[in-house]
């Protein structure tokens, strides 16, 4: 039998045990709370207020207001447009990069691991620092311009003219991400079972059915995640514009980002910037949603299911 | 007993030790830390870590100040933040003149600090040595006193001498433009447009002064501060001419060149085609730069100093990087000033939440006093803001540039100082801009820039 110590000992014990999952999840949820809900909260609060800096010591309440006055504004609307150019470019290019390395380095190649790490290094240098450094490469005395008029060319003013400028961002983000499809289609590649392929080049399959009816199909799950992922951040761009054309020439390449920035920390108006940032949110939500139900990859992953 | 002794013995070992450390280190506690931000460009920050060092000779230990160093690119954002937070987290920052709109009301009125604490001013200060125009601009806002000049950054021109004296380009000039070759030097009038456009146009296609690539001049045209400044000066040239005053009436100095003096937009072509006329100019000039739309204040001197262009057109504070050592024009650069240079200027201001006004007053009071206003020219070549450094004679015989600081603020454009600043430099930069990247006419871009700042001063209900 055990004495009254020894018993006390053992519930409290026991307590433990039956909420140690409550226990072990709370410093998680505080730095939830603190993090993301809390802001999240404040956004909002901001974006339903009128809150100016320059005139303002507080918010004042002034309900939808700033939301209504958004579907109208063409700096709004322009920036969305530049932001949605900019990101499809981009990661069109990036994911068609991406998968043509993954495909050639995924074959036995001398060397290929090599390759494969110096893929990489662009992934790794700060976005600040690849702006800076393109900044340069870009620059109407740059070696840009410089080798294409040894080629006979004419120079471009690359970040000074509407579309050099976007094609420069997206040959920027390009340059530095593909890295980043390349390593996640390279693993996606190389789960694929070989007995699939042994059994296709049983029966004869060429090269482009084999890729077609085995490899892009069991890829799909691998791509719909590199896809999100990407799309999420071209979306949200703002270094490499910060640092090459800070929205310029003449608003060509501001984005939703640069937009929210500018009116938040120098226009001052917090009201109006919480506000769009707020639909900022909404739309990448809506876009990620649809992608996820395109690429089918909540049944893919068997997302739900206890 | 024997485990509490070896606790306490080794307790008071620790305390003694820390205590020989302070020691050790001379450590003391200052009963006030003054924090100033101040902006690093054009050597701005060097010379308030300079006065720092003297000002702790000074008041130290008790009273220290500590320069934090912040480029220009985030300077009002941190600033805004500081201010809008309330957390004081600088006392002192120095703010550029067209933002006092956006912060002004941050900002302590330093007449009631002097009127406070009479003890700390000092007897020869001197305010009547700041020439009346940096004084409005740099250290006034709505009537108040809300800062002390500190830098008085002026648009101008800076030139190739060996080309500009070179008597066969002399030879040649004359013979194609009917006129003589020469950039006004002090005592004489200034550069008229027409013979700037005529000397950047004669420096890009009239000779050749350079194997390979060659431009008259380095013009800024950058969205942002690059434009609205240079379009301010060339639209100032019109808005201060008896044409232009007839038209728009006296200059506020609030609202700034661009405005008439009953606050519409003076540049909008419905008023007047005085707004055309200066952007032609500017896109005119602009063909004989490379790749203006790209040039902003840290990238446009790179192609004259590089020995590009013939002209610059930049901030005085430049001259000390165009002609360091290693520079492919050192020894041949003089200075002009353009048909109406253009004011920038900085001012030092006490932040409102800051828990110690007096001691931040000592600092900016010694930071832009007589003495400090020469030394600081002298040593860092920070750009002065007091008459009796920009005409001291020995100073003037000593370096070339100094020359054009006084006569060039006798007749300067100066920018819009409101509350809306940011907002219309951007809309320029959006509108403005598409007249160079050929989005719109001149008159289309000029006619839209003007709409959206009308609305954007409706809006404000200034």
């Amino acid at each position: 039998m055990l004495g009254k110590r020894e018993s006390l000992k053992l519930n409290k014990f026991t307590l433990l045990d039956k909420h140690a999952k409550y226990i072990f999840i709370i410093p998680g949820l505080v730095v939830l709370i603190i993090l993301i809900a809390y802001p999240m909260i404040y956004l909002v609060s901001l974006a339903l207020s009128r809150y100016d800096l320059a005139l303002m010591d507080k918010p004042v309440f002034c309900g939808g207001s700033n939301f209504t006055s958004l579907l109208t504004d063409p700096y709004f609307l322009f920036s969305l447009k530049n932001t949605l150019v900019l990101a499809a470019g981009a990661v069109v290019l990036e994911f068609g990069l991406g998968l043509v390395l993954a495909l050639v380095l995924n074959e036995r190649l001398r060397g290929g691991k090599i390759f494969r790490v110096l893929f990489i290094i662009p992934m790794m240098i700060p976005p600040i620092v690849v702006g800076l450094n393109f900044r340069l490469i870009y620059d109407p005395f740059g070696p840009l311009n410089f080798l294409s008029e040894m080629m006979g060319f004419e120079k471009i003013n690359w970040l000074g003219s509407s579309l050099p400028a976007k094609l420069a961002i997206i040959l920027t983000d390009t340059w530095q991400w593909s890295p980043f499809m390349f390593i996640i289609l390279l693993a996606g590649l190389q789960s694929i079972p070989d007995y699939l392929y042994e059994a296709a080049k049983i029966d004869g399959a060429s090269g482009i059915r084999v890729f077609l009816y085995i490899t892009w199909p069991m890829l799909i799950p691998t791509a719909a995640v590199a896809l999100i992922i990407r799309v999420i951040e071209a979306l949200k761009l703002f270094d490499i514009i910060y640092m090459l054309t800070y929205g310029g020439p003449s608003g060509a390449t501001e984005t939703l980002s640069l937009w929210i920035y500018r009116l938040a920390f120098r226009f001052g108006n917090m009201g109006y910037a919480s506000a769009t940032a707020f639909v900022m949110f909404l739309i990448l939500s809506v876009v990620c949603l649809v992608l996820i139900k395109g690429t089918g990859l909540e049944k893919r992953l068997e997302w739900g299911k206890e | 007993m024997f485990i509490r002794m070896k606790r306490s013995t080794f307790t008071l070992i620790t305390l003694l030790i820390l205590v020989g450390l302070f020691g050790a280190s001379g450590y003391s506690i200052a009963k006030v830390k003054l924090k100033i931000a101040c902006m690093s460009a054009h050597g701005m920050s060097d010379c308030a870590k300079d006065v720092a060092e003297q000002f702790n000779k000074l008041y130290g230990p008790e009273i220290t100040a500590e320069i934090t160093p912040i480029g220009f690119d985030i300077l009002l954002d941190k600033m805004l933040a500081d201010f809008s937070t309330h957390t004081g987290s600088f006392d002192v920052w120095s703010v550029g003149q067209m933002w006092f709109g956006l912060v002004g009301r941050y900002l302590y009125d330093v007449d009631e600090i002097r009127e406070k604490y009479p003890e700390i001013v000092d007897p020869d200060y001197d305010f009547d040595d700041f020439p009346k125009t940096l004084w409005g601009i740099c250290a006034t806002w709505k009537g108040k006193n809300v800062a002390l000049p500190f830098a008085d950054g002026q648009l101008i021109l800076f030139y190739r001498t060996d080309l500009f004296n070179n008597s066969d380009y002399k030879a040649k000039f004359k013979k194609l433009y009917g006129y003589e070759l020469h950039m006004p030097e002090e005592g004489e009038p200034r550069l008229s447009y027409k013979q700037w456009y005529d000397y950047a146009e004669f420096f890009t296609t009239g000779v050749e002064w350079r194997d390979g690539e060659q431009y008259g001049i380095s013009l800024p045209a950058k969205t942002g501060d690059p434009l609205l400044a240079v379009f301010c000066s060339l639209f100032g040239d019109h808005r201060r001419s008896p044409e232009g005053l007839k038209a728009f009436g006296p200059i506020d100095a609030d609202w700034g060149d661009f405005f008439t003096s009953d606050h519409r937009v003076a540049f909008d072509p419905n008023v007047s085609d005085l707004g055309l006329k200066a952007l032609n100019d500017y896109l005119a000039l602009s063909e004989f730069s490379p790749a203006p739309t790209t040039l902003d204040w840290t990238t446009s001197p790179e192609p004259f100093k590089a020995g590009l262009t013939a002209m610059l057109m930049g901030w005085g504070g430049y001259w000390p990087s165009i002609t360091a050592p290693g520079s492919a024009v050192r020894g041949k650069v003089a200075i002009a000033i353009p048909p109406m240079p253009h004011v920038g200027g900085w001012g030092m201001a006490i932040n409102k939440d800051s828990k110690h006004p007096k001691e931040a007053y000592r600092y900016i009071q010694l930071l832009t006093n007589k003495k400090n206003c020469k030394y600081l020219y002298e040593t860092y070549r920070e750009m002065p803001t007091r008459l009796s450094t920009m005409t001291d004679p020995r100073l003037k015989a000593k370096f070339p540039d100094l020359w054009y600081y006084a006569p060039a603020l006798e007749k300067t454009s100066v920018r819009p100082r409101l509350s809306v600043y940011a907002k219309l430099e951007h809309a320029m930069g959006v509108y403005l801009g598409k007249a160079w990247t050929g989005e719109l006419s001149a008159r289309e871009a000029l006619k839209a820039t003007a709409d959206e700042w009308n609305r954007i001063i409706k809006m404000a209900e200034l």
